[in-house]
C-alpha cells in the first residue's frame, strides 16, 4: 500500500478500521475501551503517516505494530504488570455488551467468543493479530520476535485450547 | 473480512475454527466509525497545512530576502532605515524597517507630553485604533512637526523627541516601546 503523508489518512482508514478495531476488540475486554484504544491507533498512524517508508516494509506490520503498541500502552497506563486474567474479564463491570453479549445471537459464534475470553494473553494476542488482524504467521512472526514456526504452534494450541474449552462449556 | 485467508496454515481440524475466528466482526458493534473519520480528516487537513508552512517558509523565506537585498543594492537604497539630522536630537528610536507606500500604521491622535520628560501618545476616541497609509499618517497629525519622505520612514517631533514610525503594521506595543511610554 502507497501512503504519502496525512493526506491519506481516510484511505488507510476506510481499509483497515475494521481489522484494527477486530484486533484490538480481542485485546480488551469491552466495547468502550475497544473504542478509544482503535481512535488512538489511528491518531498515531496520523501523526506517523509521514514517516512511513514503503521500502523498510509492507505497511499492514507497520499499522498493526502501533495497535499492538497502542493496546500495550492502555495496560501500561492501567497499572496492569500481567495481562488481563479469564476471572477480571468476565467479572468486570461494564454496560457495554461483551462480545458474548453482542454475538449472542448466534449461539455458536457466542460460544466461540466466550471460550477466547478464557485464552491467555499471548494466545489472544497472536490470535488476534491472525484472526482479528488478518495479517500471515509470517508477519505475526516478524513483529512479535519469533519464528513463523513459534506462531504457528501457538496457533495451534491456541484454537486447540479453544475448542477444548467450547466443548467444555456445551458439555 | 480480513486481507488473507486464515486458513493457509492451518491443519485441516483447526481450519474450520480459524474460519469461524475470521467471521467474527466486532466492528458493528460500534457506531465511532463516522465520528472517528470525521475528525481524523480535519486533523489530517491540519496537519498538511502545517506541512506545507513547515517545508516551504524555510525554502523561501532566505531566497525572498536575498532577493529583496541586493534589489535594494541596485537600486541603491541603504540597507538599514535611513536616518536624518534631525534624529540626533533627544529620543531616537527606530524600528526595523521604512514603511513602504500602501503600509498600515496606527496613528496616534495626539502626541504630547507626561510628566517631566514621558512622552505619551494618545490613539483616536477611546480605544479605537485608526490604520492608515503613511501619506495619510502625514496628513493627520496635526500640531507636530512631521517629516517624511514618501516610501520611508514618517516622523514627527515634540520638543526635542522625535519619534519614527517604521512598521508595516505598527502594533500598540510597539508604539508604547517607540514612545517609551506603557500603553495598555
Amino acid at each position: 500500500m502507497q501512503v504519502s503523508g496525512p493526506q491519506d489518512i481516510g484511505l488507510v482508514y476506510d481499509r483497515f478500521f475494521r481489522r484494527v478495531y477486530n484486533y484490538v476488540r480481542y485485546r480488551v475486554p469491552d466495547q468502550a475501551t475497544a473504542e478509544d484504544v482503535t481512535a488512538q491507533v489511528f491518531e498515531k498512524v496520523l501523526d506517523k503517516l509521514g514517516t512511513y517508508k514503503s521500502k523498510a516494509g509492507p505497511f499492514e506490520p507497520w499499522l498493526f505494530a502501533i495497535a499492538r503498541n497502542a493496546v500495550h500502552d492502555h495496560y501500561r497506563s492501567l497499572g496492569w504488570r500481567r495481562w488481563l486474567s479469564l476471572d477480571a474479564v468476565l467479572e468486570r463491570p461494564s454496560q457495554d455488551p461483551t462480545p458474548e453479549e453482542a454475538l449472542a445471537k448466534d449461539e455458536g459464534l457466542a460460544g466461540l467468543t466466550a471460550g477466547l475470553a478464557k485464552l491467555g494473553g499471548r494466545e489472544r494476542e497472536i490470535l488476534g493479530l491472525k484472526f482479528g488482524a488478518g495479517l500471515g504467521n509470517s508477519e505475526i512472526a516478524s513483529m512479535e520476535g519469533l519464528s513463523e514456526s513459534n506462531v504457528g504452534v501457538i496457533v495451534f494450541r491456541g484454537l486447540k485450547k479453544l475448542k477444548g474449552i467450547m466443548k467444555g462449556e456445551t458439555a | 473480512m480480513t486481507g488473507k485467508p486464515q486458513d493457509e496454515d492451518l491443519d485441516p481440524e483447526n481450519a474450520e475454527l480459524g474460519r469461524r475466528l475470521a467471521e467474527l466482526d466486532f466492528s458493528t458493534e460500534t457506531s465511532m466509525r463516522e465520528p472517528l473519520r470525521k475528525r481524523l480528516m480535519e486533523r489530517a487537513d491540519a496537519l498538511s497545512a502545517a506541512s506545507w508552512r513547515q517545508r516551504w517558509v524555510p525554502v523561501f523565506a532566505p531566497a525572498f530576502a536575498m532577493a529583496a537585498l541586493v534589489l535594494a543594492l541596485f537600486v541603491g537604497l541603504p540597507p538599514g532605515p535611513e536616518r536624518g539630522p534631525e534624529l540626533q536630537l533627544g529620543l531616537d528610536r527606530v524600528l526595523v524597517r521604512p514603511p513602504m507606500v500602501g503600509d498600515k500604521a496606527l496613528v496616534p491622535e495626539a502626541v504630547g507630553m507626561v510628566g517631566a520628560d514621558l512622552p505619551a501618545v494618545t490613539f483616536g476616541a477611546a480605544s479605537g485604533l485608526d490604520r492608515m497609509t503613511a501619506e495619510d499618517l502625514m496628513e493627520t497629525v496635526q500640531g507636530q512637526e512631521v517629516v517624511s519622505e514618501k516610501g520611508r520612514s514618517v516622523r514627527w517631533r515634540v520638543g526635542d523627541d522625535v519619534f519614527i514610525l517604521e512598521s508595516r503594521e505598527t502594533t500598540l506595543e510597539e508604539l508604547g516601546g517607540l514612545t517609551g511610554n506603557g500603553i495598555d
